[in-house]
């Protein structure tokens, strides 16, 4: 296989995914807004309801300003972090339609990524330019904007490669829907999207910091506000790297063992 | 009325035989909802760690409010969720012809298919919930807790009405899933109390989409708190709801044209 083929076939899948986005363009945009403003919404009446009661100036060590900004930032890079397209996986293998991919000189578990990850890429694209508007507003930059983009985009590469990883089980249990539904709850909670993480009371913090999920909201929030300096961006994206090679290795070894087991029958 | 029970009793036996099929998957989703109201549960103790009062209220009410609707939201999710997810997909391929045809309500038939035993155990983690945090939060107990279940329902009734008024949009609508799914959005404004919000919001969620009925409105009636008109709203925004409904499938059932709608 040469370079040319591995770089046109990958391509051709991210462009597949990018217009998958765009062929229904309506439901991609009530399915962008609804997931994006409604969480949203909620978090600024919180923070109102929270400083308006409580007759305070600051929560937790952030005052309203902060919150407000931490709320409005971190919806651009939630609606970058992990897809579902993990799912896709778990559902070919229950129905056997895993075996037209099987004959094919195509990775499965590359292709469902690439495909997926072409529509994050154009949610990417209309985060950025959400982004860009906010920058002639606020004090967030240009430079800080790309390089949390740049940390949200590897936050969703880490997201798949978990997902992909813990979809194995589908060859085990047949449905493995469920495994990934607990890895979503537990991602939502500590990724940053429902509540700041610094706020999370110190004795627990550890729990947050021992994951790579902060990486996929948090992270990139922090460096977009300006909150971490152009080193500690460096040290996460070190982690992160660190973090893809740990997952990457993981799925590798549990497809070669698990695909074993595959039984397309009728497929 | 004994066919329909005859008809929720082999609902329940098929279910239970499918639930059995995936064992392993069974076990995971029940760790996976409970893991849910773990979610639900870190996420007030956090806010509660920083702060004593919200708006008037404290984290035992709260976390009262929090058993009140986890336990209406099992009872949905084990009875109906899977049958409203799917729902969209069976008018537009058609599948509905064949409910058409039997001698039961084609809506029991639409909605009462798919029973998703493993939230079951959610119900009961809410009622101890609601029993842990019910005193510190001005709850009677004994007699009152005739209260609690009269509420649990209602929060279930509330919430088949509002599902099915956003999915019975599929019979004009060709991808009406996505009005189906918008559902979940708003449905975010539910696992708060109502005092959180400001005084618009808590005016559309007892009336327009009436999701204060799943959990704020049972919380403050229960705790002593509530408005005595709000029996009058709840039966008044329901009857509204039901009636809607109601018209709004026949009129869909009138337009199905079967696989090709």
């Amino acid at each position: 296989m040469n370079l040319a083929w591995a770089l046109e076939w990958r391509m051709a899948a991210i462009k597949n995914g990018i217009k998958g986005a765009l062929a229904y363009r309506g439901e991609f945009l009530v399915g962008l807004i609804g997931s994006a403003i409604v969480p949203v919404g909620i978090q600024l009446m919180l923070w109102y309801a929270i400083f308006q009661s409580g007759n305070t100036t600051h929560f937790a060590g952030m005052d309203y300003p902060e919150l407000l900004a931490y709320t409005w930032t971190s919806l651009l890079f939630s609606q970058i972090r992990g897809g579902d397209y993990d799912f896709e996986l778990i559902e070919q293998i229950r129905t056997g339609t895993l075996s037209n991919f099987l004959l094919r000189p195509v990775g499965v578990v590359e292709f469902v990524f690439f495909q997926g990850f072409g529509e994050k890429l154009y949610t990417a694209l209309v985060c950025l330019f959400f982004g860009l508007i906010a920058t002639i507003f606020t004090k967030l930059t240009v430079i800080h904007l790309l390089m949390g983009l740049f940390l949200a985009i590897l936050g969703n590469i880490i997201a798949y490669l978990l997902g992909a990883s813990l979809a194995a089980a589908a060859f085990y249990w047949e449905n493995a829907f469920a495994v990934l539904m607990v890895k979503n709850m537990v991602v939502s909670l500590l990724c940053g999207e429902v509540l700041p993480l610094s706020i999370v009371p110190e004795k627990y913090s550890f729990i947050w910091k021992s994951t790579p999920f902060y990486l996929f909201v948090y992270g990139p929030t922090q460096i977009a506000l300006g909150k971490w300096d152009t080193h500690q961006f460096y040290a996460e994206v070190g982690f992160a790297l660190l973090w893809i090679l740990g997952f990457w290795a993981a799925l590798k070894i549990l497809w070669t063992y698990s695909i074993n087991r595959y039984q397309g029958i009728g497929g | 009325m004994s066919i329909y029970w005859d008809v929720f009793k082999t609902s329940l036996k098929n279910n239970f035989v499918r639930e059995f099929i995936y064992r392993s998957n069974t076990i995971a989703l029940t760790i996976a909802d409970m893991i849910w109201v773990v979610v639900e549960y870190a996420f007030f103790e956090v806010i509660y760690s920083n702060t004593m009062v919200i708006n008037g209220w404290s984290k035992d009410q709260v976390f009262f409010f929090l058993g009140l609707f986890i336990s209406s939201d099992s009872l949905f999710t084990t009875f109906f969720q899977r049958s409203f997810w799917t729902f969209p997909y069976m008018i537009n391929q058609g599948d509905l012809d064949i409910l058409l045809t039997k001698p039961v309500s084609p809506v029991f038939l639409a909605t009462f298919r798919d029973i998703n035993f493993t939230q079951i155990v959610n119900l009961f983690l809410g009622l101890y919930i609601i029993h842990h945090y019910g005193a510190s939060a001005g709850f009677a107990g004994g007699i009152a807790w005739i209260g609690v279940a009269f509420w649990v329902l209602i929060g279930l009734l509330t919430q088949y009405l509002v599902r099915f008024f956003f999915v019975i949009w599929v019979f004009w609508i060709e991808r009406g899933i996505t009005v189906s799914r918008l559902y979940y959005q708003f449905y975010a404004l539910a696992n708060k109390p109502s005092g959180l919000y400001p005084k618009s919001v808590r005016y559309l969620i007892k009336t327009a989409l009436p999701f204060a009925f799943m959990g704020s409105v049972p919380a403050e009636v229960l705790t002593g708190r509530g408005s005595s008109w709000n029996h009058l709203l709840v039966f008044g925004v329901l009857s509204a709801y039901a009636l809607v409904v109601m018209q709004l499938w026949k009129r869909g059932l009138r337009r199905y044209q079967s696989a090709s709608s």
